[in-house]
């Protein structure tokens, strides 16, 4: 039993404790921020990528990005059903971006706020991939060395059952940690094997292209 | 300003946390309004549509003509329990609805025109919830502190028989169906009475094996015989009745065969040592019984043939890949099936007549193999071949896209339960090679309790004249379910005390919730989609659209038909009536009105979901008639 006075002293004491956690809160979430990224993965060679100046640029409300030529973006809306050919989930979706030559393939670009866990990023784009393909494998890892900030891809092989045959698929996982409000991006996809190197290389050129 | 400390900590914690959440994860479908519009004016209009929110299926049945049961799930974190509900499929509404929003797991035990039985497992405890199927009303409840006790229905009898096992003891007990009343009580000791054989039930009572084998009156509980010489092992396989005869593997192992009126011993076998048997088949010359030899065995997957009149070996038939069907026998040939292929044997030798690829996706699901006029069908998850039964060339081979497969499933749980095992520091406790001869074993059974379902069914018809003839019918498919829920549970249980702990991790506790949910439910809906010469999938053909695929297996004649834009795991309940040319399907429909659901917290905390609104839908089709 606590009498009032104890009660008092004891919400004080709570309140004391929660703003030194709330101060630990953001303190780690600073550290986080300024250590996101880098790691030890290879790093992507950059020099045969699509040159942004020759890739079209978009902007839908916070996201900024460019888009290689023979790709199309199509924005979401919550009541209109999308093209992605697999079923996908996305937090702060943005769209589609879909590849219609060289086998084609599709991305789901997602924009998330200031406040997004540095270790949820990833894993959000990630799970979008190895969700959809149960026997995905991770096939290979690498980071993109852009200013201020250091984007990491990861693609996955696995099989999806298409009219009772085993099809192989590749699976992509991108994020892209940025300084300030700006979106924190995701990148969640899936493309056909055929043309898979200019694939790789245009994700990549899509992922430096995205802005804070 | 204490009291304004706390309010700003609260504030600004409530403020992270909703930046955090704020944003919400939609899952899309994929066609665009246009294809959804074009798509729909090929379609005949549907005959009514049933809202039933973001709802996943657990069962659907028909419990009578007209008369339509389905059991729902909500879609979040929990999978938590929704309502019941039965529908007039003539008039398109909703006879009555009971809610099931208790925690715990709910199952049909029994489903006859005029009640349903409701089993409710949650917390070692189980409740049986007896509805009365013409207004929803509840008649009667039975709780048992045993956890996972088995329920024997004997419709004809008007009763059921409540067998809880404890560490040495078994407890009968036998309630009147209309009342719950109960009618009378059984002790006995008993050693290790939960890795016993399950009972088989006959109409006129059960055997069980807890103490030797025994029959037992399902009316009186009186013991009708006893045979204290048989007694089946921890390992031994499903016992099975056929032809007034039960064949029960013991512990040695030796086959024994039983006059299943007088328990009355009409022979014996020694079997071979080392082999572990996972199924028993008999059949009109012969008795067949499946397992594995030791794991580093090539050929360790055998079939061996008994001859049916004494029991002596005949033949032994090596694979290095499990039979996961049913055995089938006909004009002097055995079939079965493996994951990737059929199988035909001489029966009177044993010789392969042929081994012909069915599928190439090496995914294990419990094969159906059925005799159809001049073919052989194989009826897989995702593919419906038919062969030559002499030579084995294939006739015809149609391959669907499934809207949630099987095995995939199975590879999701195992890679979450690694991931977990991996966390604590810990072996996940189990080799794929195992898990692999694990799964065939049960696919055996599973396969041939359906197989014994088929025959019923077609030889009695889909609905019975009387609600009793229908229960008949209906408790071979209720065994089936069963066996399947079974194989469910055992494949949980045997990852191991460590990952039972581990699935407490509240963030992948959903996530593996809603695959082991998807996996029984698949099992169910596949069970269920079969009628006489017809076999039907669902089917997300090109990806767009979800729907059904129909097979009538003597012809091989294909029809697909589109009923809802490809979107989760809605589409995979389908129910066809052949007759009235109607699919009851759940999905989104083609009516272009979809609305979100509100948006739930999903199972890593930080983000929420929403989902569409669901419907049920009866869907006119042109099925072509043969």
């Amino acid at each position: 039993m606590t009498n009032e006075f104890e009660e008092e002293e004891n919400i004080m004491k709570l309140a004391h404790l929660q703003s030194i956690s709330f101060i630990c809160i953001l303190a780690a979430l600073a550290a986080l921020a300024g250590c996101a990224g880098k790691s030890n993965l290879p790093v992507y060679p950059v020099d045969a990528l699509p040159a942004e100046s020759a890739m079209k640029p978009y902007k839908v409300e916070k996201a900024e990005f460019s888009l290689p030529s023979g790709w199309v973006f199509k924005p979401q809306d919550p009541n209109k059903p999308l093209i992605t050919g697999i079923n996908m989930s996305g937090q702060g979706l943005v769209g589609v971006l879909k590849k219609e030559s060289d086998g084609g393939g599709s991305l789901v670009l997602s924009c998330w706020g200031a406040f997004i866990r540095v270790d949820i990023q990833p894993k959000i784009s990630r799970e979008m991939v190895t969700d959809n393909i149960p026997d995905a494998v991770l096939v290979k890892s690498f980071q993109v060395e852009t200013p201020g900030s250091y984007p990491q891809v990861e693609i996955y092989s696995g099989t999806r059952i298409v009219e009772g045959k085993k099809v192989n698929i590749l699976g992509y996982a991108a994020w892209k940690w940025t300084y300030g409000f700006g979106c924190k991006y995701g990148i969640s996809g899936f493309a056909p094997p055929a043309g898979s190197e200019q694939f790789e290389k245009e994700l990549v050129a899509i992922l430096r292209s995205l802005k804070s | 300003m204490k009291a304004f400390i706390v309010r700003l900590t609260a504030t600004v914690a409530t403020v992270i946390v909703t930046a955090c959440v704020a944003s919400t994860v939609n899952l899309y479908f994929s066609p665009s309004a246009e294809q959804i519009q074009a798509q729909a004016k090929k379609m005949k209009p549907a005959l009514w549509k049933i809202p039933l929110g973001p709802a996943s299926v657990q069962e659907m049945q028909f419990l009578s003509p007209g008369r339509l049961f389905v059991g729902l799930k909500r879609i979040d974190s929990t999978m938590s329990n929704r309502e019941c509900l039965l529908v007039d499929t003539e008039q398109g509404t909703v006879l009555w609805r009971f809610n099931r929003e208790e925690q715990g797991d709910y199952n049909t035990v029994l489903a006859v025109e005029n009640m349903i039985l409701l089993r409710r497992d949650h917390d070692s405890r189980t409740t049986l919830t007896a509805l009365d199927s013409t207004e929803g009303r509840v008649l009667w409840t039975v709780s048992s502190s045993s956890p996972s006790p088995v329920v024997l229905s004997f419709p004809e009898e008007r009763l059921i028989v409540v067998v809880e096992r404890e560490d040495r003891l078994v407890r009968f007990s036998a309630h009147d169906l209309q009342s719950g009343n109960s009618l009378w009580n059984r002790e006995l000791k008993a050693s290790m009475p939960r890795q016993m054989p399950l009972p088989p039930v006959f109409p006129e009572g059960f055997v069980h094996f807890y103490a030797g084998t025994e029959m037992v009156s399902g009316k009186t509980g009186n013991t009708i015989w006893r045979n204290t010489e048989v007694k089946p092992g921890p390992q031994s396989p499903p016992a099975q009745l056929s032809n007034g005869a039960l064949f029960v593997i013991d512990g040695a192992p030796a086959l024994q065969v039983l006059n299943a009126s007088s328990g009355q011993k009409l022979f014996a076998e020694p079997l071979e040592q080392g082999i572990l048997f996972t199924n028993i088949s008999p059949s009109r010359e012969m008795i067949y019984l499946r397992g594995a030899g030791a794991w580093r065995e090539a050929n360790k997957f055998r079939i061996i043939a008994l001859r049916r009149s004494d029991g002596k070996p005949v033949w032994t038939y090596a694979d290095s890949e499990p039979s996961v069907s049913n055995i089938v026998e006909e004009d002097k040939r055995v079939y079965f099936g493996t994951a990737t292929a059929l199988v035909g044997l001489d029966s009177a030798g044993g010789k392969q007549l042929f081994k012909v690829t069915a599928s190439t996706t090496g995914r294990t699901y419990p094969v159906q193999v059925r005799a159809t006029r001049d073919k052989i069908a194989y009826i897989s998850e995702v593919i419906i071949a038919a062969f030559d039964p002499l030579s084995g060339k294939k006739h015809y081979s149609h391959g669907v896209t499934p809207v949630q497969d099987l095995d995939g499933l199975d590879i999701m749980i195992r890679k979450r339960q690694e991931e977990l095992a991996q966390r604590q520091g810990q072996q996940p406790g189990f080799s794929w090679s195992q898990r692999y001869g694990q799964e065939a074993a049960r696919y055996q059974n599973v396969a041939s309790s359906s197989y014994q379902r088929s025959s019923l069914l077609s030889s009695e018809g889909k609905y019975g004249e009387s609600d009793i003839a229908y229960a008949r019918a209906n408790a071979a498919r209720n065994s089936s379910k069963a066996y399947s829920r079974m194989a469910f549970q055992s494949s949980l249980t045997e990852l191991g005390t460590a990952m039972a702990e581990g699935l407490k991790t509240a963030e992948l506790q959903g996530t593996i919730e809603m695959f082991r949910f998807l996996h029984s439910s698949i099992l169910a809906a596949y069970q269920a989609a079969e009628e006489g010469d017809y076999v039907y999938r669902p089917n997300a053909k090109g990806t767009d659209f979800t729907g059904v695929a129909v097979v009538h297996m003597p012809t091989g004649t294909y029809r697909h038909f589109n009923l809802s834009p490809a979107y989760a795991d809605y589409g995979l309940w389908n129910l066809v009536d052949f007759k009235k040319g109607v699919i009851y399907h759940h999905g989104l429909g083609m009516g272009g009105d979809y609305t979100f659901a509100e948006p739930f917290t999903a199972y890593t905390g930080m983000i929420k979901h929403r989902k569409y609104n669901s419907f049920l839908i009866a869907q006119p089709v042109d099925i072509p008639k043969f």
